[in-house]
């Protein structure tokens, strides 16, 4: 089976963060990963990114939609803004199935899909299957 | 409270006006019935008047078929009339100008019976020479004077009836405007504040189903987090943990797994509050088999067996929130059953004019009578998490779903065991 080569976690919620760590390491389908806590600091992250000469940008993005100070959504936008060409597969992640989410979701064109929380390895092996 | 007042004293001028109103009219009716009398009396002295006169006439004809004693009786007759009439009219202080006018009349009305009894005694006796033209003359008199008193008694009598008309207007006039202030100012009045208050209970309503929404969502991750690090713990433990241990987490991760689906009706619930309905024809043969396939490993478990009628080819519906209602009921169809008993579960249908009315009839423990009203209450449950587990939110979304499509739910128990849900959808689901 192909691997992730790069994939970007942000979530505001920390053990979450490191439950789907834990599960990433345990399906071994990706070689290497960052966590976000705050979605600032992620924004930060690939403006810097953007800049270096030689940038390796993440085959996927999964984004946590309910996060104080700024939303997935809000991330989204702010990502726009930051005008880097290659626009990445982000895949979103929920606590609800709230369908105005749902609705929301479906239709902005960067959004790849929708996950219910807790990522589990077979969301990871079929997005793999789906986008490499 | 004040308004309470208001609203009280309101109604009570109203019944105080109809009262006095029925009160004059009926007093008044009496008065006219009396005047009515009065007048027929009035009449009737005219009669009497002219068949003294008659019979004089005759018995100067021939005598021997009227004697005096008989003249007399007629002559007592027609003067104790007289007496009782003017009686009628004899003063008080009640007594208007006409009635002390008929009063006067009637009293110079006296000379005429004089003159009358003068003439009877002559005729008895043989003495006096008053003659029959004379009589006559007299009798004619008394009936033109008699005409001009019923004259005034009838205009008295229209003139208490414009009275009464007038008065009668008045009242209805003061009885239409009570109606209209209560109308105005005090049932509108009312009728605002509830409105009011309605609003500002649809207001709380939509806060507490947000603040659910809210609680719900941030409890969510905590619990997903137990469940979570439970589970990674159990794991990397395993062979190490004793008997008992693992018994400490089967209670954690129960805990949790509750917590969590807790968390999670609430949200489902709140969110059919938020959402408008998406109308589509869909196909209840297909929703239901997928219903099925969703609880499938449940009803492999459990050995469960599922009947289905024919269905419609389709029906108008919100497909997701029907697939809820149908998810609901059927796993509480196969929960819901005695230890040991395969659960049989039969899905009706039935066209009943403009609804579609399905039925889930299954053969579990069925519903207390007394608790059919209380089960598709919010949280209501009726057995322990140790018997039968839940969270007692799936009959409220079922319930909110099927209201929301302009139908019912409902639940119909059978003595020898077995609910049955019967859920009433309009072919025509209101947008």
């Amino acid at each position: 089976m192909k691997k992730f080569r790069f994939l970007v976690f942000i979530d505001d919620d920390h053990p979450t963060n490191v439950y789907h760590k834990l599960i990433l390491e345990e399906s071994d389908l990706c070689e290497e990963s960052k966590f976000f806590v705050s979605p600032v600091e992620a924004l930060e992250f690939f403006k810097t990114l953007a800049d270096e000469p030689d940038p390796v940008f993440p085959d996927a993005i999964f984004l946590d939609i309910n996060m104080p100070m700024l939303s997935g959504w809000e991330f989204i936008e702010e990502y726009q803004k930051l005008g880097i060409p290659e626009s990445p597969v982000i895949i979103m992640l929920t606590t609800s199935r709230y369908v105005k989410d749902l609705e929301r979701g479906e239709r902005l064109a960067i959004v790849h899909k929708l996950i219910s929380k807790p990522l589990e390895i077979e969301h990871l092996e079929t997005v793999c299957q789906e986008i490499l | 409270m004040r308004k309470n007042r208001v609203y009280l004293v309101a109604i009570l001028v109203t019944i105080t006006v109809i009262l006095v109103n029925q009160a004059f009219i009926q007093y008044w009716l009496y008065q006219k019935r009396e005047d009515a009398k009065l007048i027929n009396m009035g009449g009737r002295q005219r009669m009497l008047s002219q068949r003294l006169l008659a019979q004089v006439l005759i018995r100067q004809v021939n005598p021997a078929t009227v004697s005096p004693t008989d003249l007399h009786a007629i002559y007592q007759e027609w003067y104790e009339a007289h007496q009782r009439l003017s009686d009628s009219f004899r003063g008080n202080t009640f007594s208007n100008r006409r009635q002390k006018e008929i009063f006067a009349q009637l009293v110079a009305l006296e000379p005429y019976f004089q003159f009358c009894q003068r003439y009877l005694e002559q005729a008895a006796t043989g003495k006096g020479n008053t003659t029959v033209r004379q009589l006559q003359f007299n009798q004619e008199s008394f009936l033109g004077q008699m005409d001009d008193i019923v004259s005034i008694m009838e205009a008295d009598s229209q003139r208490k009836l414009l009275l009464v008309i007038t008065i009668e207007i008045i009242f209805a006039l003061i009885s239409l405007f009570m109606i209209y202030y209560e109308i105005r100012f005090v049932f509108q009045r009312i009728n605002d504040d509830l409105a009011g208050k309605n609003a500002s209970l649809v207001d709380s309503n939509y806060l507490l189903e947000q603040y659910a929404y809210l609680a719900a969502h941030d409890l969510r991750s905590p619990a997903q987090n137990i469940l979570n690090f439970t589970r990674v713990l159990r794991k990397r433990l395993g062979d190490r943990l004793q008997e008992k241990e693992v018994g400490y987490f089967d209670f954690i991760q129960d805990a949790a797994q509750r917590l969590r689906q807790t968390t999670d009706d609430l949200l489902q619930f709140s969110s059919i509050n938020n959402q408008q309905l998406r109308i589509e024809r869909v196909d209840p043969t297909v929703l239901i088999e997928a219903v099925l396939r969703d609880l499938e490993s449940d009803l492999q478990d459990r050995e469960a067996r599922v009947e289905m009628d024919a269905f419609p080819a389709s029906i108008r519906v919100d497909r997701h929130l029907l697939h809820l209602v149908f998810q609901n009921l059927l796993s509480n169809g196969i929960k819901f059953v005695a230890p040991e008993t395969p659960p049989e579960v039969r899905i009706g249908y039935q066209d009943d004019g403009p609804d579609h009315v399905f039925t889930i009839r299954d053969n579990g423990i069925g519903i207390d009578e007394n608790n059919v009203d209380k089960i598709f209450g919010l949280f209501k449950r009726l057995h322990s998490h140790t018997q039968y587990n839940g969270t007692g939110i799936g009959l409220s979304i079922c319930q909110k779903v099927v209201e929301k499509h302009g139908g019912e739910c409902s639940v119909d128990c059978e003595p020898t065991g077995g609910s049955t849900f019967i859920v009433r959808l309009p072919k025509t689901p209101v947008a």
